[in-house]
């Protein structure tokens, strides 16, 4: 009885435990919050590329020498296979954004500067069914026909464009959504770019090496505005329809990439396998591969992450060690009258360790509270940061991501609360060993 | 009520023989006990007098199991201190020996009745503490009342006089109701009043339960009335043969 009695009340009276559960606390706090935020945004990217993608992704090499098959004879046969759900065919060109440059923030007239696109054309009624295109549409004249604009049929013959919020709010001036992405449907300017035009048929644009070539620009109107949610894809990448891109970009009959929907996911692993022999002339990838490094190094960082922040618990556990030595110096005369009194060496123990696990406990639970308060308005905090002192901890164009996204997941949060009770019990030991191998003669002596 | 004049029955309780131990400071060797017999019967109250710094707290401690002697052997009740681990020693001080210490050590951070109730919660665990605590509570209440501070249960050592303290700590010896006693001059603070009621408290108890207690004291008129004298000189135990006189004036 006197064991939990002593350890409660050894605990209430110095300040300097208090500070020790302060420190158990804050590292638990933080190691929740970090492997909180490092899994979110792991899981994160894979939903993404995941979305932004498909479960296998297909692209043709050229083979010198042997015409790729045809894609309707390439799709058809792709699709024999029973795993497979459906398929959807892209092609793609380089083209160069053209827009106003600005000087101090005022347009210089006349002066354009240029950012380097990946064109994707696609077949949206295909797309949406092997990527989430269509949930990550956030406007559009037509959700049900995205590349529909009622100016294409006036101003701009050649058709429209999707471009993403992320380029938007770049080039466009979309900042902070206060310009809502609806209006960029209704604004006559639409966006110019420029295709490097290889098999120009004007001889006399033919320069010294017989290379006809020529720039050709464009402009369209933007008739959907979507989000992918992955910045650095986002920034770089506009839809077009497949056929008006074909036509713009002179592509005949080739194509560039083939998304395959899996029934099953599960199955990618395999069927990347059994593609590699059946379609030799393709690489094939799952949807993982795409970004498999960085998703290593996210966890790799995790990793190095938690094992430099347990330093922070670490060191609570080194307070806790400095607090009950402290303690028992003083209490020496206390260890010596309960030995008289028939406290045995296990209870002198169990008391020290005692009053270092409540210190652990205490610490572990109200970190855990601090780290899912912490956790749960990380984002506000972002903001509020960037709003009040101009602090961007989360760069939307390194991390990807416009918002931190965090996961809870309580095996880890148990593994750190219960490493920290751990520590803990392990930094009261060695003052409880001491304490309980005192002679209690001696300590009754002890002024 | 009880007879003072109560013959002590044959029975030894603790027999101590050839006890010796010396406190090694710096180079030199502190010979404090030099060969102690002493035996102290059941229900005996047994004075102990000597001179400041001759031995006497170190005798008690060794007596009580509290401190071990370099030779000699201490038997209570049958058992073999030697003989005896640290574990079932432990368990035998709390439940049957009570100790009143000289300097009254009672722990800082408890109030004077949670500093009474220490050796129950020693002796108890949690769950068969908590099933009488009322009990326990009242006990060590009504001990606090018998010392005269059933009104300063609720405070702590600091708050209280020398005196007050070393009652507590008497109040504290008797929680568990030992059969032996060993106090360590529990008069020596307070003044003759006080100290006669401390007197007539212990001796109230030898009567009722017959109590065996060790006291060592400087107090010449507790010393007369103890059942048997003892002094301790020189490390060796002197005149412990002598029957104690009778003591005729005591009324209870
Ligand atoms: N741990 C120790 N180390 C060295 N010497 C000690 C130790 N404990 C006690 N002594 C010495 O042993 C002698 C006996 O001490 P003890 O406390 O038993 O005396 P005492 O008879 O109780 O004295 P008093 O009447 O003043 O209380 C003293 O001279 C003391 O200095
Ligand atoms: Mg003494």
């Amino acid at each position: 009885m006197y064991v939990v009695f002593l350890a409660l009340r050894y605990l209430r009276s110095r300040l300097v435990n208090f500070i020790a559960v302060g420190g158990v606390m804050v590292g638990v706090a933080v190691l929740i919050v970090v492997t909180g935020v490092m899994d979110g945004f792991r899981e994160k990217v894979l939903e993404v590329l995941r979305g932004n993608l498909s479960d296998i992704v297909m692209t043709p090499m050229h083979a010198p020498g042997e015409p790729l098959p045809a894609y309707e004879e390439m799709d058809r046969r792709i699709r024999q296979d029973p795993r497979v759900e459906t398929t959807s065919p892209q092609v793609e060109a380089l083209v160069f954004y053209l827009y106003p440059t600005r000087h101090r923030g005022q347009l210089s007239v006349g002066a354009y500067s240029v950012q380097q696109m990946l064109a994707v054309g696609i077949d949206y009624e295909r797309e949406k069914r092997v990527s989430k295109i269509a949930d990550y549409l956030v406007a559009a004249n037509d959700p049900a026909r995205p590349f529909h604009s009622p100016r294409a049929t006036t101003h701009y013959k050649e058709g429209s464009v999707m471009v993403s919020r992320t380029f938007a709010k770049r080039y466009l001036g979309l900042e902070r959504e206060i310009l809502l992405p609806e209006s960029l449907l209704e604004t006559d300017v639409g966006i110019t770019f420029a295709y490097f035009d290889t098999q120009a048929e004007d001889p006399a644009n033919a320069s010294g090496g017989g290379l006809a070539a020529t720039w050709n620009t464009y402009q369209l109107p933007i008739s959907a505005v979507y989000d992918g949610q992955d910045t650095s894809l986002d920034a770089a990448r506009i839809y077009f329809d497949k056929d008006v891109l074909r036509r713009l970009a002179r592509i005949e009959d080739e194509y560039h990439r083939v998304r395959v929907k899996l029934k099953d996911p599960a199955d990618a692993k395999q069927i990347k396998e059994d593609f590699k022999e059946t379609f030799p002339f393709f690489f094939t990838k799952t949807w993982k591969d795409h970004r498999a490094d960085y998703l290593r190094a996210v966890n790799n960082e995790k990793v190095l992450l938690a094992i430099v922040l347990s330093f922070i618990v670490l060191l609570g556990g080194f307070i806790i060690l400095a607090t009950l030595t402290l303690t028992v110096v003083e209490k020496t005369r206390d260890i010596g009258v309960l030995g008289a009194l028939g406290a045995t060496r296990g209870g002198i123990r169990a008391l020290f360790v005692g009053n270092g696990l409540l210190i652990g406990i205490a610490g572990a639970i109200l970190g855990v509270g601090l780290g899912a308060l912490f956790q749960a308005n990380v984002n506000g905090i972002k903001n509020f940061l960037a709003d009040t002192m101009n602090v961007e901890i989360f760069p939307s164009d390194i991390y990807l991501f416009r918002e931190i996204p965090t996961i809870w997941d309580w095996s880890t949060v148990a593994w750190i609360a219960g490493g920290s009770i751990l520590m803990a019990f392990v930094a009261g030991l060695i003052p409880a060993i001491r304490a309980a191998n005192m002679d209690p003669v001696r300590a009754l002596r002890h002024e | 009520m009880s007879d003072p004049t109560r013959e002590v029955g044959p029975k030894i309780l603790l027999r101590a023989r050839g006890v010796e131990k010396s406190y090694k400071v710096g180079g030199a060797k502190l010979e404090v006990l030099r060969g102690v017999d002493l035996d102290v019967r059941e229900g005996e109250i047994l004075a102990v007098l000597g001179k400041s710094g001759c031995g006497k707290s170190t005798l008690l401690h060794v007596l009580g199991w509290l401190d071990r002697a370099d030779r000699g052997e201490i038997v209570y009740d049958g058992r073999d201190h030697a003989k005896l681990p640290a574990s079932e020693r432990a368990h035998l001080r709390n439940r049957t020996m009570g100790f009143v210490f000289q300097f009254y050590h009672l722990l800082g951070e408890l109030t004077a009745l949670e500093n009474v109730l220490v050796p129950a919660m020693i002796r108890y665990r949690p769950g068969t503490f908590g099933a009488q605590k009322r009990e326990l509570h009242d006990r060590a209440k009504a001990l606090l009342a018998v010392v005269g501070l059933g009104h300063r249960m609720g405070h702590r050592p600091t708050q209280l006089s020398g005196g007050e303290r070393q009652r507590v700590a008497i109040a504290r010896s008797l929680m568990n109701q030992p059969r032996f006693l060993l106090c360590d001059e529990p008069t020596g603070n307070l003044d003759g009043r006080t100290a006669e009621d401390v007197r007539t408290l212990l001796w109230d108890l030898n009567a009722r339960s017959e109590q065996t207690m060790i006291v060592v004291t400087h107090d010449a008129k507790m010393a007369d009335q103890a059942h048997r004298t003892v002094h301790l000189v020189d490390g060796r135990i002197c005149g412990g043969e002598e029957e104690a006189p009778l003591v005729q004036e005591l009324e209870l």
